[in-house]
């Protein structure tokens, strides 16, 4: 009798192991299909000419993709596919009405809806649109002594004209910081308050842009950093468009020579 | 909608895909997903799909965007402006630091 009730209790332990693997795996199952069923539900709110277009070729493949990247990890993964596919799912309508509605809004009329830029310098003075730039030609101005231009190219696959006065010129293919229009610069030293950017001519060459010295960016204090262009070292992790927004504190380490 | 800029510009080169500007700006999907459908009609932005075989990736191709390089310097003249309009006066700023100075 005891060796009866030895093996049965061993065989119901068993089975119940067995038992709550499955419904584990069951529950687990489930979980896995519920993002793709609220993401089905969020294609049905979808205009039907929008359903492929947008839900099988864009957020189909993200949330393939979010359920793949998070294989090992069940919770995560259950998360951020519920949240990806519910937040499509609460607007689907709303985005099917605005695509219908094409678009007459200029992006500077749709950025002014109220969305506001947080700043990337904890504490400093911001001055938004400083992007390194590469200096591809150099000729002298040719109505002036002592004035330049250069071609540089910020990126944007444009090379952008910028005028500056200086005794020598910088050399073609330099890294500097560039004021885009728009952004604000430290004025200089006997005038230090802050001026905007802006396209303008001088001495009929349109000049699109600023090259920055370290006293300009309020990299530097020192008065006599506003003497010249700062050269930005090649060899770190720069290159045109990047921006130097946040590079505040760090600058000596990508100044080439701040002499 | 500029915060979702402001990651773009920050390397105009890098493909950015949904969740990850998800992410990124913590704006949910539903916010996502018609910010860059807008950007994309207005030119600022390009689409394309993830070159990968989707047999050995185990999963279909994610659509990816990437800033327009033209797009790019008035994005960041836009992104200036709008910060321009909620910077503080100048006055503020400065009573704000001598305040601070005199604690």
């Amino acid at each position: 009798v005891i060796l009866l009730v030895v093996v049965l209790g061993f065989l119901a332990t068993a089975l119940l192991g067995i038992f709550k693997g499955l419904i584990s795996d069951e529950i687990r199952g489930w979980l896995d299909l519920l993002p793709f069923i609220i993401l089905r539900l969020a294609r049905a709110r979808l205009n039907e000419d929008q359903r492929q277009s947008i839900c099988d070729i864009e957020w189909g493949p993200e949330l393939e993709y979010i359920m793949k990247q998070t294989q090992t990890r069940p919770i995560t993964r259950f998360v951020w596919g519920t949240k990806f596919a519910t937040g499509l799912f609460i607007s689907a309508r709303r985005i099917a009405r605005q695509l219908n509605r094409g678009l007459e809004n200029s992006a500077a009329e749709t950025l002014n809806i109220g969305d506001s830029v947080p700043s990337p310098l904890a504490g400093g003075q911001w001055k938004p649109g400083v992007v390194v730039g590469r200096v591809v030609t150099v000729r002298p101005h040719p109505n002036g002594e002592r004035i330049w231009l250069a071609d540089v190219d910020v990126g944007t696959g444009r090379h952008l004209q910028i005028v500056w006065g200086s005794d020598t010129a910088v050399p073609e293919g330099s890294l500097v910081p560039v004021a885009l229009p728009g952004a604000r610069v430290q004025g200089p030293p006997f005038n230090p308050k802050p001026y905007k950017i802006r396209r303008r001519h001088y001495r009929g060459e349109k000049s699109e842009g600023l090259m920055c010295s370290r006293y300009e960016l309020g990299w530097d204090d020192d008065p006599s950093a506003d003497a010249s262009i700062a050269l930005l070292d090649p060899t770190a992790d720069l290159f045109p468009g990047r921006s130097l927004d946040s590079y505040d504190g760090s600058w000596r380490a990508i100044v080439l020579s701040p002499s | 909608m500029a915060a979702v800029l402001k990651i773009f510009l920050e390397d105009v080169q890098q493909p950015r895909y949904g969740f990850e500007l998800m992410q990124l700006t913590g704006q949910p999907s539903g916010t996502l997903y018609p910010i860059l459908a807008k950007l994309e009609r207005m030119g600022w932005l390009v689409g394309g799909r993830e070159d990968i075989d989707p047999r050995t990736a185990g999963r279909p191709p994610r659509r990816f965007y990437r800033i327009e390089g033209a797009a790019a310097a008035d994005a960041r003249v836009e992104l200036a402006a709008l910060s321009e309009r909620f910077r503080p006066p100048v006055t503020i700023q400065s009573k704000r630091l001598r305040e601070e100075t005199a604690q």
